[in-house]
């Protein structure tokens, strides 16, 4: 008897139904796959990184409640939030020696967002990006020139947004509260394997702190393409475009009076990587920058003085960087770039023309494992500048694991900071006509000789600022405790600082301007700073973060000084039913952005978050209210400017289809 | 000397009788999906462990059925392919093989339950030495290796889908959260649920499933998970050496050695016993990938000891 037919045609079935399910067989088990996270992909562990590193992920991000990324810093130890106005959030390390934020590097995937336009401040380009868009917030503390260059002399703030293939789908998130708060978000993002793209709005709204003439509007808009042509391939491109408008000045002031700033950005990035080995990969990567600021007023003395810092800046930046393994123990990264920037103004420059700067560069490190406890970082960057020369910036930095989860870094490192463009070449005018010598005898007796009022005339002659700095860390894994720490000793000393220079009575009525810039300032500072994090259990994560730092200048007593103490400590809870509470506390000693009169008392702030997240069936949703300065409203920037950090209540809702 | 030639003849009759009784041990045949790699080995530790009890017949399940021999005692199917080979060929043959029992290694748990279905399979004794680890251990390892990752996320394919709840019990017995994705039903899926997955859980436990873990989606997986800084914990060595964090899995030799054990109890028995996940195993773990995600994870032969330990075995 033959059972043929029936159980084949049961096999038959069974093995279609099987093909269209696609069952499972031991080849999924024992198939030979490629390598996809190669040694070139994989980031450093943070025992092995060549400096302190702190991570700030989107989760914690979202959980902080923070709206602006210059608040997200205060989770770094060390760092300094702040700004001139409360339309400029920028952040500092250790050194509140100017509130721009000019002498940390921001990149945003790679791309640098400091103003070529003026002073290299950071506050605006920090703002040029979305909130939600960030994957993560890596804060590199300490010098980083060797690395990035010049102006990663206190570090970098290296920001990663969200691949485009992580954000399909649509995303949208409207925050309100006081102080005018008004925030809207909005994303789409579409695609697949081969090629996924993220179109993200957002517009961003508030009053600034208490008692300043500072509201401000931000709004944006960006798109992000992550193509991959080939398995070893990937080519990321994203544009965007940023329009700020900001209130500027005090009431009652000559110099500076009350007034709106507008400021707008456009810019490209692209960056085209390549997998040549397993330990081999290769780096190109091109961005354009390009901002207009409008801001002029009137001058209350003389109407026919229009005081402007009004123009447009550009940026083009070109690297390749060229990763390869030479042995197990050899690891070498080189790469060269080119730097391009320029700006038209004719009311902050006196020319119509460009005035331009660029820089040539070549950069490299090698990572050697001396020994199985011994890791060495050796690496320097090398640029030519068209207007102040050649720089170099080393670093040498020894990991040693003492056991596994221990480990002991020691380092040098010298940065660097080239001045700005305006630093080099300023030159601001003004043709008073009807001066009144009662009001303005400066400006009278210059129109009176036929002169105009310079107040600012740049030598040109003002060099880079250097940095050297010494560093001792330990980064401890306490697996078994659910506990990493993070300590660094540093000692830090920057000379050849660029300070301003007022010129004599006799020079400026010869015509010379006010203010020049000069290599005269120093300053220098060392303590210890720490993070730890602490998993007590599933739900809950505490962060607390130390620093205490000893700051000298060289330039009298009325230079600006860092807080001898911080301390941050955020608790993360996660509770049943989707809660999410999250309660920042920060404590900051006495600091100064400017002068010593100038100076903000100890203060104290905490910070409160409670959210929930739900279903609304496949549309995943969050509901929070946020209380920034919940203790109580705390004066802001200088003492005696009278803002405030107010208290501020806001709620929040999101959904993401 | 008659004497002397009855004497020799009744020795060579004992000789032979004890001879042949041993080489006439049960008639085995080990009928191979593929006849190299992984079923090789398999292979020839089924030859190293069963050849001296018993009377061995190795080769491609075609090779097997090709002849005209008589019904083996048992058939072990080595694979998938194997197994089907077997079930189809069985299909053919008439009533002397309708009882002969059938033993699937290096087969997953949700194909021996398919095919326990099949016709063929009749009044048949069919057990499987299955490739799965058992689920208690995958979370016992994570447990292990990864004591601050407690929600554990999984895509929720065709295959893994049955088997969630009984995970999910598991998971709760060690204070781990289980987070399955929607369901995945096609390539594109794939992507949308890995997301959501990342979303709600600190680590992914991949079970196979090859509509989601297969060669093409394996890239965009490896690279989403790290991007999120979330390990994955795998079920082959090559994933790991692709890029995920852990692996928990038996070599053929293992699975083979489990599928010759239970050979001897049939033959001790003349029972098959019912199928079993693998009680051998090993543990892989990607030391540079978890450095990268700044995690410190024992030597997978310590997690493997200690996982061998909390099952009671030295």
């Amino acid at each position: 008897m033959k059972k043929g037919s029936p159980a084949a045609a049961w096999l038959l079935a069974m093995t279609c139904a099987g093909a269209a399910a696609s069952e499972s067989t031991e080849l999924d088990y024992f198939a030979e796959l490629p390598t996809v996270l190669t040694v070139t992909r994989l980031a450093q562990p943070l025992d092995e990184t060549p400096g302190a590193v702190t991570l700030i992920d989107r989760a914690t991000l979202r959980r902080s409640g923070a709206r602006e990324l210059a608040d997200v810093l205060r989770l770094a130890p060390g760092y300094l939030a702040g700004g001139y106005n409360g339309a400029n959030p920028t952040a500092a390390y250790h050194a509140p020696i100017d509130d721009f934020g000019i002498r940390n590097l921001v990149l945003v995937d790679g791309r640098p967002v400091y103003s070529a336009y003026s002073l290299g401040g950071t506050a605006r380009g920090m703002m040029g990006v979305l909130l939600e868009d960030i994957e993560r917030v890596e804060v590199l503390r300490g010098s980083n020139s060797a690395a990035y260059g010049a102006n990663a002399m206190f570090g970098v703030i290296n920001i990663v947004t969200r691949n485009a293939a992580d954000t399909q789908g649509a995303e949208v998130a409207v925050t309100r509260g006081a102080g005018a708060i008004n925030d809207h978000y909005a994303r789409l993002g579409w695609g697949g394997a081969a090629g996924s793209f993220r179109l993200s709005a957002g517009r961003r709204s508030d009053s600034g702190y208490g008692g300043a003439h500072d509201d401000k509007a931000v709004r944006q808009l960006h798109l992000r393409a992550d193509l991959r042509p080939a398995a070893d391939r990937e080519l990321m491109f994203s544009a965007g475009a940023v329009e700020f408008s900001g209130g500027e000045g005090f009431a009652r002031s000559v110099g500076n009076p009350e007034r709106t700033a507008d400021w707008r950005n456009i810019h490209f990035d692209a960056q085209w990587r390549r997998q040549v080995a397993a330990t081999e990969a290769l780096k190109l990567t091109a961005s354009y920058d390009e901002e207009t600021l409008r801001d002029a007023f009137v001058h209350a003395f003389d109407p026919s003085v229009i005081v402007s810092s009004s123009g447009t800046g550009r940026r083009f930046n070109l690297e390749f960087q060229h990763q390869r393994g030479l042995s197990d123990r050899l690891r070498v990264v080189w790469g060269a770039g080119y730097k391009y920037e320029d700006v038209v103004s004719p009311p902050l420059y006196h020319t119509a023309r460009p005035v331009a700067l660029h820089e040539e560069r070549l950069f490299g490190n090698l990572e050697w494992r001396l020994h199985s406890r011994w890791l060495i970082n050796a690496g320097g960057f090398a640029a030519r500048h068209s207007r102040t020369g050649s720089y170099f910036a080393p670093r040498l930095m020894a990991n040693y694991l003492v056991r596994p989860g221990h480990a002991l870094r020691f380092g040098l490192t010298g940065a660097t900071r080239t001045p700005t463009l305006f630093e080099l070449a300023g030159d601001v005018r003004f043709y008073p006509k009807n001066a009144d010598p009662l009001t303005n005898p400066d400006f009278w007796r210059l129109a009176a000789l036929g002169r105009p009022y310079r107040p600012f005339e740049s030598s040109g002659q003002v060099d880079a600022e250097t940095l050297r700095s010494v560093e001792m860390g330990y980064f401890g894994h306490l697996r078994d405790w659910g506990m990493t720490l993070d300590v660094r000793l540093f000692d830090e000393r920057l000379s050849r600082q660029i300070v301003t220079r007022t010129r004599s009575a006799a020079e400026v009525l010869a015509g010379r301007g006010v203010v020049d810039f000069v290599n005269a300032g120093a300053f220098s500072t060392s303590g210890l700073e720490y993070q730890l994090r602490w998993k007590p259990n599933d739900g809950a994560e505490l962060w607390l973060n130390q620093a205490f730092q000893n700051t000298r200048r060289n330039n009298g007593e009325d230079g600006p000084f860092a807080p001898a103490r911080a301390t941050t400590l955020a608790w993360f809870q996660k509770l049943p039913q989707g809660f999410d509470l999250v309660a920042i506390f920060q404590t900051l000693g006495a600091l100064s952005w400017q002068k010593r009169q100038d100076a903000l008392p100890s203060r104290q702030r905490l910070d409160l978050r409670l959210a929930k997240r739900f279903l609304l069936g496949n549309t995943r949703a969050e509901a929070a209210v946020a209380v920034q300065a919940a203790n109580g409203s705390q004066p802001a920037h200088q003492g005696d400017s009278g803002f405030a950090l107010e208290r501020r209540a806001y709620a929040s809702l999101r959904f993401e289809l | 000397m008659p004497r002397f030639f009855r004497s020799f003849a009744l020795a060579c009759l004992v000789y032979m009788t004890l001879v042949l009784e041993a080489a006439a041990g049960p008639r085995l045949w080990v009928a191979l999906a593929e006849e190299g790699g992984a079923h090789a080995e398999a292979a020839a530790t089924l030859e190293e462990e069963l050849a001296g009890a018993f009377d061995l017949e190795i080769g491609h399940w075609r090779t097997l059925f090709g002849g005209r021999s008589a019904a083996p005692d048992l058939i072990v199917a080595v694979g998938v392919a194997a197994l089907d080979g077997v079930l189809e060929s069985l299909g053919r043959r008439d009533d002397s093989w309708a009882r002969v029992p059938l033993l699937a290694t290096m087969t997953p748990q949700a194909v021996f339950q398919a095919r326990r279905a099949a016709p063929v399979i009749g009044p048949r004794q069919f057990s499987a030495a299955l490739i799965d680890q058992p689920f208690a251990r995958q979370l016992a390892l994570i447990r292990l290796a990864l004591p601050q990752h407690r929600r554990v996320g999984v895509l929720a394919g065709p295959q893994t889908r049955p088997f969630l709840g009984a995970l999910e019990k598991e998971g709760l017995a060690r204070g781990l959260g289980l987070y399955a994705s929607r369901p995945v039903g096609a390539a594109d899926e794939i992507y949308p649920a890995l997301r959501g997955a990342l979303d709600e859980s600190d680590v992914i436990l991949a079970l196979p499933d090859p509509l989601i873990y297969n060669s093409a989606s394996l890239q965009n997986i490896l690279l989403a998970t790290y991007r999120a800084r979330t390990p994955l914990v795998a079920f082959s060595p090559a994933y790991v050496r692709a890029g995920a964090t852990l692996a928990l899995y038996s070599t053929p030799a293992q699975l083979a050695r489990g599928a010759a054990a239970m050979v001897r109890q049939w033959h001790a028995g003349r029972s098959l016993p019912p199928a079993q996940k693998p009680r051998e195993f090993e543990v892989a773990v990607n030391a540079r990938v978890a450095a990268s995600l700044n995690l410190s994870i024992e030597p997978p032969a310590a997690l493997a000891a200690e996982l061998r330990r909390l099952e009671g075995r030295p």
